[in-house]
């Protein structure tokens, strides 16, 4: 049973990846299915709810097979011989001629990455869920799912135990997807939900090296991954069961999908990028506002491109999958807005637009970003920095890039800017600053990287 | 970019190693074990209470405050405590608490943070009728000497009756007891006199007889006594059973010891009057009555059974137990508890009749005399009702509850300096109890 808790997301994560990427490598096939697993997996166990039959393991299991089964059909339909060649892969093989081929220094640096994943591994799954909000919040709601296996069910039952209403919103509004997972891991058996994390970080690294590979020599690559794998508040958040960290995962995997579809416009990138910052909505309601400016970059693309459709169809992903939560709040719990207002909300700061020319308001939104997110970030911030300035020439070509990280960063300072934050909520700030991480670090790499390479085969 | 490396791989080692270090010293720690690394006396106080109630209890929680930030937190209260209902506290319940039989039990909490006033910790903040309550293990140390029934008279033959009683080398067995406890050690020690060691861990003591038989014919000019220290005050009584000319039996208790890991002497020296005083309340002969056991009440209550600084009441509310009200032996515990049990129930005169059985059992009781008070108090008699709180202040005048109930039967009855001055004594004891 623990076994399935694993296996069956990451079956069905395998089949959508055979669908969507057959040609993906093996490492990447199966990071990326791991993470599609679960998230489509809470997305079956969600519908399963909204059309009244408990997520009960059986319910879900069935739902779950016959949706593999369905896209296995697809999958056959269009190639018969395609799931047959997948099989005969064979890794090991890879895995040695990947061994031998490295250098000695190579060979360090990925020591160092496979100690520093495995403590993690160690780690995250030996502790339970014992940081606050992840207790009261997110584990909170999953042992009441768990246990009624409906969310009107849930609800019922926290109200009772509670005895105050009022409450109800602030653990039920969130965004479901950790706690779903948490649910499915305890319908499974495991005591501890938390396996789920390091497994998610591990499936980040993999990627992160596998998207800098293409482009970067291998060393470089590795170096950056190790970087980016021991940033202490990535590596302590991605430990304990917080969401940030799993939004991180779905936000940064998104836009490196995007970058490489700006790049090469192949249209099952911009497919996975939609469905993967979908995914990060849908596990905590943050991503609205980085998606409008990605959504002004892919119009720019699609328009100068001659890719007119791009723009609708990565919308309508994104939206399909970020407003489903919001949609059931507002008609199952009655709840207006969820925590987070919906994208078509977003616009509702624009009638006060005067207020963004307040220079009292924006020297304290400086000061705070400077003094709380900057100066407490490590390393990540300054590089960004000293890179931009000391590469400045070679940004053009990863402009693109460039301009994400910085609609990140802009977006980012308009909501502290809108939410005004106060002293004591400088660690959720910084917490929800894990997401750009991996990003910039990407893109740091990427600049640093010496301009004359590029790896046989890989596409500019 | 390596400077970058390695000073991120000096952070995440150093975050690390604390973690590293627990895990390779407690491999197979359980659950409780690693919550309580991070929650502390939170997560050992909750593990306890989950383990002492039923899941389909309603348990009232402190206030989300200071200084019970976390154990007032209802959200981490319904993670611990899942399927348990929680009520959260609300000013206004504290009229209700009697009437509103939804909630069971309270969460007993002593508060965490900078005691910049000690008077704001600990929690309820007002008085509950508790049927049991369980606590976070305490030990109790006792050494015990010279205890023996002891004479008044210089008559010779009586003396040598009572040397006889001192050296009886026999250890104290538990005779009655309502209490959850674990017996870590018992034993004599080997001084020049007789001295009895006996070190018990808690997490209940309504009442726990620890006696040796004797027969001695009770007679005005005999009394009890002991020698104690023990390592908490006000934790420990001596006791003596009388057995009337009807085979009946009652248990006389003393005063509680007031002193900590020092030696002090406890009696009963009016055991016979108080005997007497009983059977003809009782109805029973009090003509051959003979004191059959000699002991210790190691389990006391301590003075405000909120001193336990952390653990769970089960309120009474008049739950079907017959069984466990009726007892071969009378003794204080068991009128209390059927006192209590009467009033849950809101028939006041048993309430009343029990109480005042409890009161001659033990006269120095001052939470007798209390409930007493509140039970004339809806009775609507002022005079009685002020008569029994003030002797329960005289008993033990550091709770602050007494002096507040006190106050309000002065402001009904239109003393206001009176009033005030209970009140500011009451607060004074008790800062927050003001504001509750």
């Amino acid at each position: 049973m623990l076994i399935l808790g694993l296996l069956l997301p990451m079956l069905l994560g395998l089949a959508i990846c055979w669908l969507i990427i057959p040609d993906a490598s093996i490492p990447v096939r199966f990071a990326l299915a791991y993470s599609l697993g679960f998230g489509f997996l809470t997305l079956a166990m969600f519908f399963l709810n909204v059309f009244g039959v408990d997520f009960s393991l059986v319910n879900t299991v069935i739902l779950v097979c016959g949706l593999i089964a369905i896209l296995l059909a697809i999958r056959r339909k269009r190639n018969r011989w395609g799931l047959l060649s997948a099989t005969k892969v064979n890794p090991f093989v890879g895995i040695k001629q990947f061994m031998t081929s490295l250098s000695g220094f190579e060979k360090i640096l990925l020591g160092l990455l496979i100690f520093f994943l495995l403590s993690h591994l160690v780690i995250a799954v030996y502790w339970p869920v014992i940081r606050s909000d992840s207790l009261t919040l997110y584990d909170l709601r999953a042992r009441y799912l768990f246990t009624e296996q409906s969310f009107p069910g849930a609800v019922a039952k926290f109200q009772n135990q509670l005895l105050r209403l009022q409450w109800t919103r602030h653990v039920f509004a969130h965004a479901p997807m950790t706690s779903l997972v948490h649910t499915w891991l305890y319908l499974c058996g495991w005591a501890s939900p938390k396996v789920f994390y390091p497994l998610l970080f591990i499936s980040l690294a993999t990627l992160f090296y596998h998207f800098l590979s293409d482009y970067v020599p291998r060393y470089h690559a590795l170096l950056f991954t190790l970087i980016w794998v021991t940033t202490p508040f990535t590596y302590i958040y991605a430990t304990n069961s917080y969401p940030h960290f799993t939004v991180a995962f779905y936000f940064s995997v998104g836009t490196f999908y995007l970058y490489r579809w700006i790049q090469v416009q192949k249209g099952s990138y911009l497919l996975l990028a939609g469905v993967f910052l979908g995914l990060s909505s849908w596990v905590r309601q943050v991503s609205s506002i980085f998606f409008l400016g990605y959504l002004i970059i892919v119009l720019y693309v699609g328009v100068t491109r001659r890719r007119f459709f791009a723009p609708f169809f990565f919308c309508a992903l994104y939206i399909s999958i970020s407003s489903l939560w919001n949609i059931y709040c507002e008609n199952v719990f009655h709840f207006t807005g969820g925590i987070i207002p919906p994208i078509s909300q977003s616009f509702s700061f624009l009638p006060e637009i005067g207020r963004f020319f307040s220079f009292l308001r924006w020297k304290g939104i400086l000061t705070f970003f400077w003094k709380n997110i900057l100066l407490k970030s490590g390393a990540v911030y300054c590089l960004l920095i000293l890179t931009i300035l000391l590469y400045l020439d070679r940004i053009w070509k990863h402009r693109f890039l460039f301009l994400i990280v910085l609609s990140n960063l802009i977006l980012f300072l308009i909501g502290l800017y809108i939410t005004m934050p106060t002293p004591h909520i400088v660690s959720s700030v910084l917490r929800l600053s894990i997401m750009f991480f991996p990003i910039i670090w990407y893109f740091i790499a990427l600049i640093t990287a010496e301009p004359s390479y590029l790896k046989d085969g890989a596409s500019r | 970019m390596l400077f970058a490396a390695t000073h991120q791989i000096v952070e995440i080692t150093k975050w690390s190693f604390p973690s590293w270090n627990y895990i390779f010293r407690n491999p197979t720690a359980s659950y409780d074990q690693k919550m309580s690394t991070r929650w502390g006396t939170d997560s050992s106080f909750l593990a306890f209470v989950r383990d002492h109630t039923p899941p389909d209890v309603c348990l009232l929680s402190p206030p989300w405050a200071a200084p019970w930030t976390n154990q007032g937190n209802v959200f981490l209260l319904a993670y611990f405590l899942y399927p348990r209902r929680i009520y959260y506290w609300e000013s206004k319940i504290q009229k209700k608490i009697e009437t509103n039989k939804a909630i069971t039990h309270i969460l007993v909490a002593w508060g965490k943070g900078k005691p910049t006033d000690w008077g704001s910790y600990g929690w309820p903040k007002f008085p509950v009728i508790a049927r049991k309550f369980f606590h976070l293990p305490t030990k109790r140390e006792v050494f015990l000497a010279d205890l023996s029934v002891d004479f008044f008279s210089s008559d010779a033959s009586l003396k040598t009756l009572g040397k006889n009683l001192k050296s009886s080398s026999h250890l104290l067995e538990n005779y009655l007891s309502d209490s959850e406890k674990e017996v870590n050690d018992h034993r004599l020690l080997g001084f020049d006199w007789p001295l009895e060691y006996l070190s018990l861990t808690y997490t209940l003591n309504n009442y726990d007889y620890w006696t040796k038989r004797v027969k001695v014919p009770l007679t005005d000019k005999i009394f009890v006594r002991a020698r104690i220290r023990v390592n908490i005050k006000h934790s420990i009584n001596l006791i003596a059973e009388v057995r009337y000319a009807n085979h009946k039996l009652a248990v006389f208790s003393s005063s509680p010891n007031r002193k900590q890991n020092s030696w002090e002497s406890l009696s009963i020296s009016d055991l016979y009057e108080r005997a007497k005083r009983y059977g003809l309340l009782r109805g029973w002969p009090t003509r051959r009555m003979e004191v059959t056991r000699i002991g210790i009440n190691p389990g006391l209550p301590l003075e405000m059974p909120y001193l336990e600084r952390y653990g769970v009441i089960e309120l009474e509310r008049g739950q079907e137990r017959k069984r466990e009200l009726e007892t071969k032996v009378d003794c204080v515990p068991v009128f209390v508890a059927r006192g209590n049990f009467y009033r849950a129930k809101n028939q006041t005169k048993e309430a009343i009749a029990n109480y005042k059985l409890a009161e001659v059992l033990n006269p120095e009781n001052a939470w007798v005399h209390f409930n007493l008070g509140e039970m004339y108090r809806k009775q609507g008699k002022p005079l009685r009702t002020i008569e029994e709180y003030q002797k329960a202040i005289e008993l033990e005048p550091n709770i602050a509850w007494f002096h507040f109930a006190l106050s309000e039967v002065y402001g009904e009855e239109s003393k206001t300096d009176l009033a005030l001055e209970s009140f500011k004594r009451a607060t004074e004891i008790d800062p927050l109890k003001g504001l509750h």
